[in-house]
């Protein structure tokens, strides 16, 4: 069976390459455009990887992963952060929320699935 | 160098203490032996005045350390005012060259300095408008020339004053240019914001259509595998179908040899049957020849019987009846003979016409064979170049799918431009927002407008996520990172 991941970003380009790169793999794709929409999807539906932005309009995306965590379904969820962001405090704010990897943009495809891979069998 | 101790006035009394001890126990002891007293009490007086003699001589030695002591300090006080005398004049001449050389330097700087300042009062004046004095300054003293400079000041407020006016006029050309930002930045926003956003559709449509193409790609390769190799669903490829079709086609070629060797022994058959109609031809001649005698015979019985006369009359009719069966015998015979010469021609020819179609079925045999050798042939060599353009074909799509991979990498920048396209519209449209609190602000307090940039360029470096940007912002060109991504595993 499938797995399911969840790719929040606000960026539609990403968001359509990202899509590309999932499915070719046979991943099942969820789709969010923000922290906001992202939250309306975890309606209880199994999701075994979550990948988020960071810096999304409406709600951002460290706000929308410690609102995930907080949902007993997704508690241990795993989440990559997929951003521009190279700030050290951000990344330390990421972790302590709970977020085991984070990657710079751009990323390679093979080294992303390679680290989807990873965590989804972890 | 330490000079040897002496000795004060009082220091030979130190020695009395102790002459005068034993002066009083010496005469103690000749008192005692010859004036019978008592021995208790006169060693007691001699402690008691023991006692007192040493308490007398600790006092007084006491005083005499103390002598020492002040003497000793007295001198060191004396050679230490001395040196510190010494080394305040040293100071005091050290200090004194210093300043001077300071001064000195000062001197030069603060000409340099006025010079300097009288060069841009030159110029100053100049751009003004007001008269250029050329004057030679150098041997002026630095008094002389502040004085001087005091004096240009003064005239050039006075100048300023008269180039008020203008001055106004200057304003109000800043004002417009607030004004014109105030219009201008909401249209460069709105344009830059729209430009990103088309930037933006054009490459999620870009990446879709490289999906597309990536996806119809390799369906045509699982195609072209399947129809050569043939798909996991147990359906056979172009190779196994020309593996089955030579299996099928060898089957109809041996069994179309069993049909020629079937027919080869009907020839056979047919052959062995033409023999058997030349010993019918052969027993038809005989039943003539049998049926020719029989006829001479009853002739002969005739004759015999005719001459017999009336005995011989019933003999004639059986002679008539065998020469009647004689020719019916000889017309059976040739009706034999001609059937079987008939049925021998029809052999002849069934056999004539099996022989001919068994040569024409070999031929057709032998030349079915050649041409399925030569389908199959063709079959295969096209099969071959099939799975040549197969592989041709997969090989292409690998290296296709890693330049999509590639273009996929590359089209993610377009995300980093739109980040830094977004700040710069957040930024002018603050700064269009600004500008117009600055202009009310002005309207109803009449205060004057001044904008902080440091702050500005500061609180708009804070918002920078990309070491780009940064680098950008310090003025020094930068270009968009194409590093290797970093993956951070917490």
């Amino acid at each position: 069976m499938a797995k399911t991941i969840l790719f929040v970003e606000d960026s539609a380009s990403v968001r359509q390459v990202m899509n590309s790169t999932l499915t070719r793999e046979g991943y099942d794709v969820i789709l969010a455009c923000d922290g906001q929409d992202a939250l309306t999807k975890l309606d209880g539906t199994k999701i075994h990887l979550i990948i988020s932005d960071v810096n999304m309009p409406n709600m951002d995306g460290l706000t929308f992963v410690k609102s995930a965590k907080q949902m007993p379904a997704y508690k241990f969820t795993p989440i990559i952060m997929l951003t521009t962001e190279t700030q050290e405090a951000k990344m330390n704010e990421g972790k302590a929320a709970g977020v085991k990897a984070w990657i710079v943009k751009p990323f390679q495809p093979a080294q992303l699935l390679a680290a989807v891979s990873q965590l989804i069998q972890a | 160098m330490k000079e040897p101790m002496t000795f004060n006035r009082n220091e030979y009394w130190l020695a009395f203490p102790l002459l005068a001890s034993g002066v009083l126990g010496a005469l103690g002891i000749v008192v005692s032996s010859h004036f019978a007293v008592n021995g208790l009490i006169m060693a007691a007086g001699l402690i008691v005045m023991t006692v007192g003699l040493c308490y007398w001589s600790r006092n007084r030695y006491r005083v005499s350390l103390q002598t020492i002591e002040q003497g000793l300090f007295e001198g060191l006080q004396q050679r230490n005012e001395e040196v510190i005398k010494a080394l305040r004049d040293a100071h005091h001449e050290a200090v004194s060259q210093a300043s001077a050389r300071q001064v000195e330097a000062e001197r030069n700087h603060l000409k340099t300095l006025s010079t300097d300042l009288a060069q841009r009062f030159d110029a100053l004046s100049k751009r003004l408008g007001g008269q250029e004095e050329k004057t030679e300054r150098g041997d002026l003293s630095i008094e002389a020339q502040i004085t001087d400079l005091a004096q240009r000041f003064d005239a050039l407020i006075g100048h300023l004053d008269q180039q008020s006016p203008s001055v106004e006029k200057q304003e109000q050309g800043i004002d417009g240019l607030d004004s014109l930002c105030q219009k201008v930045l909401p249209i460069w926003s709105s344009q830059v914001e729209m430009a990103r956003v088309h930037t933006e559709e054009s490459i999620a449509d870009l990446a879709q259509r490289f999906d597309a193409l990536s996806k119809r790609l390799d369906a045509a390769v699982m195609t072209s595998q399947n129809a050569v190799g043939g798909d996991n669903d147990a359906n056979g490829g172009i190779v196994e179908l020309l593996r089955d079709s030579q299996l099928e086609l060898g089957t109809i070629t041996n069994a179309l040899g069993a049909s020629l060797e079937d027919k080869e022994k009907l020839l056979r058959s047919i052959e062995d049957l033409s023999g058997f109609t030349e010993q019918l031809s052969k027993m038809a001649s005989e039943v003539s020849s049998i049926a020719a005698q029989t006829n001479l015979l009853a002739l002969n019985a005739a004759i015999q019987s005719a001459r017999a006369g009336d005995a011989g009359r019933g003999f004639s009719v059986v002679a008539d009846e065998v020469r009647k069966l004689s020719r019916s015998s000889g017309d059976v015979g040739k009706k034999i003979t001609e059937t079987v010469e008939s049925v021998s021609e029809a052999i002849e020819d069934t056999l004539a016409i099996s022989r001919k179609f068994a040569r024409q079925d070999e031929e057709t045999l032998g030349n079915a064979e050649r041409i399925i050798d030569s389908v199959l042939g063709s079959f295969s060599r096209a099969a071959s170049g099939l799975s040549d353009s197969e592989e041709l074909l997969r090989t292409e799509n690998s290296a296709i799918n890693y330049e999509i991979s590639d273009v996929f990498v590359a089209l993610q920048f377009q995300d980093r431009v739109s980040q830094i396209l977004a700040l710069v519209c957040d930024d002018l449209n603050k700064l269009e927002q600004h500008l117009s609190e600055l202009k009310d602000q002005q309207t109803n307090e009449g205060a004057s407008r001044s904008v902080n940039v440091e702050q500005w360029l500061e609180e708009l470096a804070k918002t920078y996520t990309m070491e780009e940007q940064l680098t950008a912002h310090d003025g020094t060109k930068a270009e968009i990172k194409t590093d290797q991504p970093s993956i951070t595993f917490f």
